[in-house]
């Protein structure tokens, strides 16, 4: 066990190397001049030259890398260009909002999509399992930015029910403007912040749940159907076992694998490709941040943003890895 | 249940002004600050004069100066100061601070810092008395009433540590105060009490929060709803259904930001300026003020916005005509498969739709038009090198303080290596044209008029500029918002002038 897992460190610390090597160069190498970012709109070349000098892009790009790395190790990925904060705190404020909005999203997904494949593969060809599936696609097929913004028209624009944008009233946003809400209300005891973060949650939760909740039910269906063909399947049936009970005993564990490897891949999807869903919704988070760094030329953070994304997917992946591991006795051979 | 159903819709407290804006601040400094955070600090902060451009007669309002002189050779320039002025943190506004931040300001080499170039030093004359000397004239009225580096701040901010300042910090004589930012989410200014100017209206507004709100739909279904006062920068799609929204009040300003075209002087084919003048004659830019811009420009009637001071039409603005723009193709001697590119800021749909009509009008003439959309940052970058360079970009433009200096200066300068003359213009006449025209801004205003004309006479002449449209403000807010009032001298709201509709 010590030994695979010392192993897939390993090649999760190679990958981390390369991908911040490669961020590194392509961001220096985009066209674009990213002082005027820092300098402001109408620069005379002496405030260019002094900026250049103060950051560092003076250098030859070498030296550059190297106190970049140097930097890295200890924590710091420098400033952004066009907030003029350090990268790290940039980064810090909005990874555990946009962690937040995912992790709730995909417990939901989770919670509704697997109980739903179950029930299309017990009801196989009747009408409960086209319905399913039929809004399962419906779900997929849906851009989330109209999505976002329909849900805004009824639940605020014509009910009034739930808040339109942001993470928490101003009241509460003075109060507690980083890291996890719901954990610290709930550690705070403070019911009212929760309750406010719940109802600032419910559409951009709702909209990204609506999403991949389709993706969820097509992955578990698909994994089941493939264990109700193994043979195991069917001698669970000659013995008089109902489908159901077989897949509550047995086949539901062999579905964990296929299905935790589209899951892992699908969180750290998700973690990345919350862009519209924050900028519909003013979500603090990292998605919204990644693409105006990218648009503006803010290579600092799009360093930042990259390094932060593959680590979450190479832990993801390590995750899984050692998930495999334990739910799989084959991976131990 | 239904007023609970609406909880959300409804606003808690009338007594706030609720700003919705698509961006947040960056740099909390009031000396090097130079774009969104003028909203917030013109709340916080005042400047020595305030420029009233809102009628054709422009006029410097007192504000923490009371009144001011200067000398016939524009070299000295005395302010006597407004006296019982308080800073949110307590101390005292005095010569003392107009010498600590004109100074301060002086040592920074970003944002706006370069307005004081001109100024070789200030002398404090008395507790509410100062001069600046000045190394050459300058209209330093124009520049003290700058809506970037001029403003009034504490001496205390020296004490000030760069994270604190980092996270939010203000402290400067205007009607509100710094209370809290939130990164990403909002700003709350608090009603400063010991104001000098009093609180003597019953109905000003308390309490100040500026929102960022980056998509502009959310931005328009909060000022429908009443869940802000006042809305920035709505796309003119949305506009229109907001028009029919009672609650709501859309109006358009003139400003002094204007769109045009820089034609590259050095780069085949627009090297010879006989193909300049035919691009330029087949612009149609009355078209284009009216079905591109819609109501959101006025026609370009020179080379800066005219409601701009000591601005005068030049006689030879370009006129549309395609015949003409043929026969000054057939005088530049060149060959058929005559091809030139256009670069324009890809997020525009403005840019993209002129340039659209450009390329129809050019193919009438058998000329090619590449287009090369693109971020500015690139746009430039690429500009900047003649090898890469695109013989059209278009740019706009806007000036830190009230000089059309800023237009030539910046724009058509003799410069060895570019920065922003991306037309590769050099003209002698014209560089010292321009210095004589800054310099004569406030002490001969009527020749410094004659040289601003002259000036546009002849980089029309040389065809190195095609103006487009000068921009007009955007104003939306809640049908009850009284007071808002155009001026074009600044992008900014001033809160303390307003009121709710009782």
């Amino acid at each position: 066990m010590i030994r695979y897992i010392l192993k897939k460190a390993f090649l999760m610390v190679s990958v981390f190397f390369v991908v911040v090597s490669v961020t590194f160069f392509i961001g220096h190498i985009l066209p674009g001049d990213p002082i005027s970012l820092w300098v402001g709109e109408h620069p005379t070349k002496e405030q260019i030259k002094t900026a250049q000098k103060e950051l560092g892009f003076d250098q030859p790009k070498t030296i550059q890398f190297y106190r970049f790395i140097k930097n890295l190790l200890k924590g710091d990925m420098g400033i952004s260009l066009r907030t003029r904060q350090p990268v790290i705190e940039e980064l810090g404020l909005r990874f555990l909002a946009t962690q937040e909005l995912v992790t709730i999203s995909m417990f939901f997904a989770l919670s509704i999509g697997f109980p739903l494949a179950v029930i299309t593969i017990l009801k196989e060809g009747k009408a409960i399992d086209t319905l399913i599936r039929v809004l399962g696609y419906v779900g997929m097929s849906f851009p989330v930015f109209w999505l976002g913004m329909l849900l805004q028209i009824i639940f605020f624009g014509l009910l009034g029910w739930l808040p339109l944008q942001g993470r928490l009233s101003g009241d509460f946003s003075a109060a507690i403007s980083s890291g996890s809400v719901f954990i610290n209300s709930v550690l705070s005891g403070d019911w009212n912040l929760l309750l406010d973060a719940i109802m600032h949650a419910t559409l951009p939760v709702l909209t990204m749940t609506i999403c991949i909740t389709g993706i969820v039910i097509r992955t578990s269906r698909s994994a089941l159907v493939n264990t109700m063909n193994e043979p195991y399947f069917l001698t669970y049936k000659s013995f008089g076992f109902t489908d159901f009970e077989i897949i509550k005993k047995s086949s539901y564990k062999n579905t964990l694998v296929p299905v935790s490897t589209i899951l892992g891949l699908l969180y750290g999807m998700m973690l990345g490709g919350t862009f519209f869903i924050e900028s519909i919704f003013d979500w603090p988070g990292l998605g919204h941040f990644g693409v105006l760094s990218i648009t503006t030329g803010d290579f600092p953070s799009i360093i930042g943003v990259t390094i932060l994304y593959s680590t979450s997917y190479i832990l993801i992946n390590f995750i899984i890895d050692i998930l495999y591991f334990i739910i799989d006795p084959r991976t131990r051979i | 249940m239904l007023a609970i159903s609406c909880h959300y819709k409804k606003r808690k407290d009338l007594s706030s002004f609720i700003i919705a804006t698509y961006d947040d601040v960056k740099d909390w400094d009031p000396s090097t600050a130079f774009s969104l955070e003028v909203l917030p600090m013109s709340n916080i902060y005042e400047t020595l004069l305030w420029l009233d451009a809102s009628k054709d007669e422009h006029v410097f309002h007192p504000v923490l100066a009371l009144s001011y002189t200067r000398s016939d050779d524009g070299l000295f320039w005395t302010f006597k100061l407004r006296e019982n002025v308080l800073f949110h943190d307590g101390s005292n506004f005095d010569a003392e601070v107009v010498k600590y931040v004109i100074e301060r300001n002086q040592t920074f080499s970003q944002g706006p810092s370069y307005i004081w170039s001109s100024v070789d030093s200030v002398i404090v004359d008395s507790r509410f008395q100062v001069t600046f000397k000045l190394y050459e004239p300058a209209p330093l009225d124009r520049i003290v009433s700058s809506q970037y580096g001029a403003w009034m701040y504490s001496k205390n901010l020296k004490n000030v540590k760069p994270e604190s300042l980092r996270n939010g910090y203000a402290s400067g004589t205007g009607p509100y105060m710094f209370k809290k930012w939130t990164r990403n989410s909002e700003i709350r200014l608090e009603k400063f009490s010991e104001y000098w100017a009093g609180w003597n209206s019953k109905n000003h507004f308390e309490t100040i929060i500026i929102k960022t709100v980056s998509e502009a739909s959310t931005r328009m279904q909060m000022i429908e709803s009443g869940l802000i006062d006042y809305a920035v920068l709505i796309p003119n799609q949305l506009t229109e259904k907001l028009k029919k929204n009672k609650s709501a009040r859309v109006s358009y300003f003139p400003s002094w930001i204007n769109h045009f075209y820089l034609l590259n002087t050095k780069k085949h084919p627009t090297d010879n300026i006989w193909v300049r003048r035919a691009i330029s004659s087949a612009f149609d830019r009355k078209t284009i003020d009216k079905y591109v811009y819609e109501n959101q420009s006025t026609e370009a009637k020179g080379l800066v916005p005219s409601s701009f001071p000591l601005f005068t039409s030049p006689d030879n603005m370009p006129t549309f005509n395609l015949g003409k723009a043929k026969n000054y193709l057939d005088r530049s001697g060149l060959n058929k498969d005559i091809a030139v590119d256009i670069s324009y800021v890809s997020t525009s749909e403005e840019y993209r739709l002129t340039a659209m009509m450009l390329f129809n009008n050019l193919r009438k003439i058998d000329v090619t038009l590449k287009q090369r959309p693109g971020l500015w940052s690139v746009n430039w970058e690429k500009a900047k090198r003649l090898d890469t360079a695109p013989n059209i970009i278009s740019m706009a433009w806007w000036p830190t303080y009230a000089s059309q200096s800023d237009w030539f200066f910046g724009l058509y300068k003799t410069e060895n290596s570019p920065l922003f003359n991306l037309s590769y213009y050099s003209n002698s006449v014209v560089d010292s044209l321009m210095i004589t025209a800054w310099k004569k801004e406030s002490i001969a205003p009527e020749d410094s008029k004659k040289h601003y004309k002259k000036l546009q006479e002849i980089l029309l002449d040389d065809c190195v500029v095609i103006p487009a449209v000068d921009l007009k403000t955007q104003s939306i807010s809640r049908y009850d918002i009284k007071g808002l009032s155009p001026n074009p001298a600044y992008t900014t709201i001033l809160v303390y002038k307003l009121q709710r509709d009782q």
